[in-house]
């Protein structure tokens, strides 16, 4: 039985959308501290479960937890830092500073707070993200890059021990999603965030220590595997290839080793 | 001009409304409601026809129209998120067809014709206090709620993501906007109002270089051309509320013609 206390907990969730199910009894845990990657084809449900364990949706069966609360009556956010998909249009034209947006971001805990000490918080928010020389710049003169990076930072400003990350690297270049990952990387690092990323992008699996989970037919599996140049228990290197989708990525992972599931343990009797 | 008591109390009432309405305006601009304000001054119409047929005070209906207004655009917006600008366009074709309806009934039609146009120049002095009474309690909101109203604009998602009540904040904030246009549709009139709300927004967004310079702008231009407008009505003799509305677009072009000028002369 898990601990109740884990940052994410999902047990038997099933969800569905206008009659469509995506999820049958799932079941998923992010533990204190661990980096748990969430990876799929497009619709198979890892941003739904990213949506259910911030609270946005609320299951059909089964149950959620986020640090042993539901996350409807959640009610520590500060505990929480979420960075979406690269934002609409109206929100990356929004008309506040850089500065603005993070210090209100440090919303729980910040009342009272002098307006200094706001300020120093944001700041060191923004440079834990490298972009403290744009706490002045417009949102709207951001590249999208730059404006992950900024909400980022307003993830990280409250302190947080978990981080929720859905796609966050969607539309941008190679350089800037190698570099958001980066500091992903150093805030697991430092401060030990646990980290429930979605991603169609590779990059971060061979360059993090991250359990590796797929979202296929309703139900997760971990699909862990040896990190870049590092060989599995029975020899096979994996060879990373940055920026392949998904699928192919996890045919190659099957290819080099055998899952094993249902099918192949159904051969394994009947050889038996 | 200023020795009338009619104009002392048109002015104070205009620095008030100046102020808060496109103090209101910015959330309401921001969060892409800018139709809102049409839609409960529409309404506050229906309130007003519903009190002078009730023998009530009709700002008094204006008030309770636009509340009821306000409540059912939050809980429509909250059953279809994706499509929020269905909730304001079905409460403005509500309060507009009541307002329509109601009109036919009413026994004094000039009563209620001012409420259109507004009479900002024949406010009493009781009318005076509750304008200057919600004004006050506007202001007080949009200060001590302003991280909110700031995150709440910028996406909801994120404002609850951060621990904002998202449901709370909203349905204080559509409680304020409907208190403002309902007093403000006495003085200014019910078709000017939303115009107030979204033309000094407009004129700020240009300028500003944050989001508080933004709502200071937008106010401190709204201030501006409210008692110009009535300053030009006054000597010139035009309706007060068309002409502060036709002042802050003039403000608004000024702007947009300096801008380009400034960009070629930067080329």
């Amino acid at each position: 039985m898990a601990d109740t206390k884990q940052p994410v907990s999902l047990r038997d969730v099933s969800f569905s959308y206008r009659g469509t199910q995506v999820l049958k009894g799932l079941n998923l845990d992010v533990n204190e501290g661990e980096i748990c990657a969430l990876v799929g084809d497009n619709g198979a449900g890892k941003s739904t479960i990213a949506r259910l364990a911030m609270g946005e949706l609320s299951p059909d069966e089964g149950r959620v937890r986020l640090f042993g609360e539901g996350p409807t009556y959640f009610h520590d956010w500060s505990l929480v830092g979420y960075v979406p998909q690269l934002p609409s249009e109206a929100v990356s034209r929004f008309p506040a500073t850089v500065l603005e947006l993070v210090s209100a971001s440090l919303y729980q805990g910040s009342r009272g707070l002098p307006r200094k000490e706001l300020r120093r918080r944001a700041l060191d928010a923004l440079a834990s993200v490298e972009m403290e020389g744009y706490a002045k710049r417009l949102i709207r003169e951001l590249s999208g890059g730059q404006l992950q990076r900024v909400r980022l930072a307003c993830a990280l400003v409250g302190g947080p021990r978990l981080l929720v990350l859905d796609e966050p690297t969607n539309g941008l270049d190679a350089e800037s999603r190698e570099g958001l990952y980066g500091l992903v990387a150093e805030a697991h690092a430092e401060r030990g965030i646990a980290v429930l990323l979605v991603t169609h992008d590779y990059t971060p699996l061979h360059t993090m220590p991250c359990r590796v989970m797929e979202i296929a037919d309703g139900v997760a599996r971990d699909v862990t595997r040896p990190r870049a140049g590092e060989k599995g228990q029975d020899g096979p290197e994996v060879t990373p290839t940055v920026g392949q989708e998904a699928p192919e990525v996890t045919a190659q992972a099957a290819a080099v080793e055998p899952m094993a599931d249902a099918d192949t343990n159904e051969e394994e009797k009947e050889e038996a | 001009m200023l020795q009338y008591v009619f104009m002392q109390r048109s002015l104070l009432v205009g620095l008030m409304l100046g102020i808060v309405i496109p103090l209101v305006g910015v959330t309401v601009v921001l969060k892409r409601l800018s139709m809102i304000g049409d839609a409960l001054s529409h309404t506050s119409l229906a309130g007003v026809a519903g009190g002078l047929i009730g023998g009530i005070s009709p700002v008094a209906g204006a008030v309770v129209a636009c509340l009821a207004g306000a409540l059912c655009i939050e809980g429509i917006r909250r059953r279809f998120r994706d499509q929020s600008e269905l909730a304001v366009a079905i409460v403005m074709a509500t309060g507009i067809g009541l307002a329509g309806v109601l009109s036919g009934f009413v026994p004094n039609a000039s009563s209620f014709n001012s409420f259109m146009f507004g009479s900002i120049l024949t406010v009493s002095r009781e009318e005076t206090v509750t304008i200057v009474v919600v004004s006050a309690i506007a202001v007080a909101f949009c200060l001590l709620a302003r991280r909110e109203l700031f995150l709440m604009s910028f996406d909801e998602r994120h404002a609850r993501t951060v621990g904002v009540p998202v449901g709370l904040a909203n349905v204080a904030f559509v409680i304020v906007v409907a208190l403002v246009v309902a007093v403000a549709a006495r003085t200014v009139g019910s078709l000017i109002v939303s115009s107030m709300m979204v033309v000094p927004v407009a004129c700020a967004l240009q300028l500003a270089r944050s989001w508080k310079q933004t709502c200071i702008l937008a106010s401190g231009i709204g201030l501006l051309t409210t008692l110009g407008g009535l300053v030009i009505s006054f000597y010139v003799g035009l309706k007060p509320g068309g002409t502060i509305v036709l002042l802050a677009v003039v403000v608004l072009l000024l702007i947009f013609a300096a801008k380009a000028v400034a960009a070629r002369v930067a080329k």
